[in-house]
Order: C-alpha cells, then sequence, then structure tokens
C-alpha cells in the first residue's frame, strides 16, 4: 500500500492552526453565553436578579466619569456577585471584571488601585473584549474617528457614551461601571483614553479619562494632548 | 485574491470552516501586504498573525464595503500595520496574543527573505511616502504600492472617492521633482 508523505506544513499552515483554536474558543464561549442567557431566562429567580441590577444601572444614568468623576453620594449599590452571576468573570489587582446574561459588563475598579495599577490597561481591554463588550483603550493618547469634531460633553465624554457605559460611586472607594455591548452602534467601539501621571494634574490627581465612540476599521486621529475638562459642546 | 464565492465575513470570527477557507484565500496576499512595509522576517509572521486577529474580532461588525471583503481586509491591515509602528516595543510585547515569529522554521524564513528581496524596491516606494500627510499617503501606498484601484482604496479607507481622488493627485504632485527654475534671459545672451 502506498503511503503518502505528509505536506510539509509552512508558517502559513501552523498559524491557520493556531487561528483556528482562537475561533473555536470564541465560539464555544458565544454558545455558553447563549446557553446560560436561556437558563436565566427560564430561572425566576435569575431574571429577577438581572432585573434588579438593570434597575441599579437606570438609577445612575449621567454619572459623570471623565476629568471631573464625580463624589457625590450614590445610591446604595448593588454589588455583583463576585463569581457565580458573571458569564465571564476576571479578576486582577486593578479591576473585576463581570459579564452578565442581560448582555452587561460590570467593572469594579478600587481607585487606589487604579493610581497603583494604571498601566494594566491592555490587561482591562482584553478583559472587556473577551466580555464581548468593544473597546479600544489607551493612556496619555487620544483617540476620534475622522468625522468627529473632537468636543467633549461636560465629564469628558462624548455623544452616544452613556447609552453604552455608566458609571457609579461604590462603597470604600470604589467605582462600578456598566457596559452594554447591544447598545453599541454597529461599527463603532467605545474609545477611553486614560489620562497618564502628568496629564492628572488637570484633575488634581484624580483618576480621569475621556470617552468617545469611534468607528472600527478606519484610521483614528490621536494625540497625546489631553482635551480640555468641561469644554462642552457635542460632536 | 480568489474569484469564488466567498464565506460570510460576519461569521468568520465565530465559525471555524468559515475562518478556514477565508484564510486560504488570504493569507498570501496579507504577507505579501505586510512584506511591501516591513523587512524582518519575524515581524512578518508577527503582523501577518496580528492582521487575522483583527480580522476575527472585526468580523462580526463587518457591514460590506465597495469592493467586498479584500477591501475590508486591506483596512484592517492597514490599520495593524500602522499601529505597528506607533506603539513601543513595550506594547508590543505585551498586547501579542499569537507571536507568530514563535511558528516560524528555517524553510519559512528563508522564503519570507525571498519575498522581502522580490519587495525591495516597493518597500522603498513606501518609505518615499512617509513624508507625506497622512491622508494623502495612505490613498498613494494602497493604489501604488498595493495596486487597488482608487475606488477600492477609497473604500478600504472608508473615505469618498472624488476625496480619495483629491488625495492622490496631491500626494503624486508632491512627489514630482521640484521643477527647473528657468534661466534668466540675459544668462542665455551672455
Amino acid at each position: 500500500m502506498k503511503v503518502s508523505e505528509p505536506r510539509p506544513r509552512g508558517f502559513e499552515d501552523r498559524l491557520e492552526a493556531e487561528l483556528v483554536e482562537v475561533v473555536t474558543a470564541r465560539a464555544a464561549r458565544r454558545r455558553h453565553l447563549k446557553q446560560r442567557a436561556a437558563a436565566a431566562m427560564r430561572r425566576p429567580a435569575a431574571r429577577a436578579g438581572a432585573l434588579a441590577i438593570g434597575t441599579a444601572v437606570a438609577a445612575v444614568a449621567g454619572l459623570a466619569f471623565g476629568p471631573s468623576l464625580s463624589h457625590r453620594p450614590a445610591a446604595p449599590l448593588q454589588t455583583a456577585p463576585s463569581t457565580g452571576g458573571g458569564l465571564v468573570h476576571i479578576q486582577t489587582a486593578a479591576f473585576t471584571v463581570d459579564a452578565y446574561p442581560d448582555g452587561t459588563v460590570r467593572v469594579t475598579w478600587d481607585k487606589r488601585q487604579y493610581i497603583q495599577y494604571r498601566q494594566d490597561i491592555a490587561g482591562l481591554q482584553q478583559a472587556l473584549r473577551e466580555a464581548g463588550f468593544p473597546v479600544l483603550i489607551k493612556e496619555g493618547v487620544f483617540c476620534k474617528g475622522p468625522h468627529d469634531n473632537g468636543q467633549l460633553g461636560p465629564g469628558g465624554v462624548g455623544p452616544g457614551v452613556g447609552q453604552v457605559m455608566r458609571g457609579e460611586n461604590g462603597p470604600e472607594g470604589t467605582v462600578v461601571f456598566t457596559f452594554t455591548a447591544s447598545a453599541m452602534p454597529a461599527g463603532e467601539e467605545l474609545f477611553i483614553g486614560y489620562l497618564s501621571p502628568s496629564q492628572l494634574a488637570v484633575t488634581h490627581g484624580q483618576p480621569g479619562s475621556v470617552e468617545r465612540l469611534v468607528p472600527t476599521g478606519v484610521p483614528l486621529t490621536c494625540t497625546t494632548q489631553a482635551p480640555l475638562p468641561q469644554s462642552g459642546g457635542g460632536r | 485574491m480568489s474569484g469564488r464565492a466567498e464565506p460570510p465575513v460576519r461569521s468568520i470570527g465565530t465559525d471555524p470552516a468559515a475562518f478556514t477557507e477565508f484564510y486560504r484565500a488570504h493569507v498570501d496576499e496579507v504577507t505579501r501586504f505586510v512584506a511591501r512595509r516591513v523587512a524582518d522576517p519575524q515581524l512578518i509572521a508577527d503582523l501577518t498573525a496580528e492582521v487575522f486577529l483583527a480580522v476575527i474580532e472585526a468580523a462580526a461588525r463587518y457591514r460590506g464595503s465597495f469592493g467586498g471583503p479584500r477591501t475590508w481586509l486591506y483596512g484592517i491591515a492597514r490599520n495593524v500595520i500602522a499601529a505597528e509602528f506607533r506603539r513601543s516595543a513595550r506594547e508590543q510585547r505585551a498586547e501579542r496574543l499569537i507571536a507568530g515569529r514563535r511558528l516560524l522554521d528555517a524553510d519559512d524564513i528563508d522564503r519570507l527573505t525571498e519575498r522581502i528581496d522580490a519587495y525591495r524596491q516597493v518597500r522603498e516606494l513606501h518609505n518615499m511616502l512617509q513624508a507625506l500627510p497622512e491622508g494623502e499617503r495612505a490613498v498613494l501606498e494602497l493604489v501604488s504600492v498595493d495596486g487597488l484601484t482608487v475606488a477600492e482604496a477609497a473604500a478600504a479607507l472608508s473615505i469618498r472617492q472624488v476625496t480619495a481622488r483629491v488625495r492622490l493627485h496631491r500626494a503624486r504632485q508632491a512627489l514630482l521633482p521640484a521643477p527647473v527654475q528657468p534661466v534668466p534671459e540675459e544668462e542665455v545672451m551672455s
């Protein structure tokens, strides 16, 4: 019997195998999310839990998040369970990320940890993307789309950001942000530009950032010049 | 690029079969695209991997464009290369999910080096364009370095065709040699 020689595998074939693993993992995660969401909808208790979270989020709409991060007292925070409640749970020294059956992703920060670990923005970006939220995060660099005039509303937030991201001051110096991937306009993602240590002088040392919705798949215009807080106006 | 019907682009981020078909149809073109800009086989491997990782991430947001998946892919590849030149080495190491260079063997490096040599002149042209303003350079790069039509370049950059034509004209004008100053008449007479 003739035995055929195995075809020599080049770099492209080996890369294909690794990339297919990535796609397979994404497919499995997607199936898992759908199954968990379907199971949650079938369980009355779980559905009630999801609604409670949604109510808490709705109550904090409009919280300023950018360079003028609000410190006003907030409504009692319904904290997410550290495990079990989220479909995706990622915890690092700097933040905790939980994805929920209703499509929201909650990120909990400790402000002191933020100051100490802000260099982990790459980890936060990866965690949010793994949780299904399209985001681009930079430090000390501020990007906008080709048709964005660069103006920001109060709090350093661009138009439409409030629909996909809301923030809440929590207990003991924590901040909880809720990201809603389903509200993201097609072809866009959230850009977050954290102020660098030198730029933090603008906020007197308080954590600060700028958020905009930016188009995907097109070159963005980026600058290291921090936008002035409270510049007002819309895009 | 293949003339066959392509799999639905939006499914390639979560459907291994669709991804495999898309990858096999485009991997050579992506590798050539990178080799026209980079002269290091290991970096070519890294960036080829990054382009397809970006494709996997962006596929669900694909809404179609003039020129279809090809121009969309060129737009992504261009963004990946541009990001490579902007990022620091530390960021690059931290952000790479798949280090393509890890997958290279000696034969691959020889093959990529041949490709690098073949594109030396094109790469020199690409380097010459770096002095142009970003918008003009982007159009001229895709048309002159990668061989896209103006319409395809416009689609890859998400700009209008008329805008692309204007930028291409300006870029070409900027690269023309400075006109020779006319010799004063008295010098001709003397």
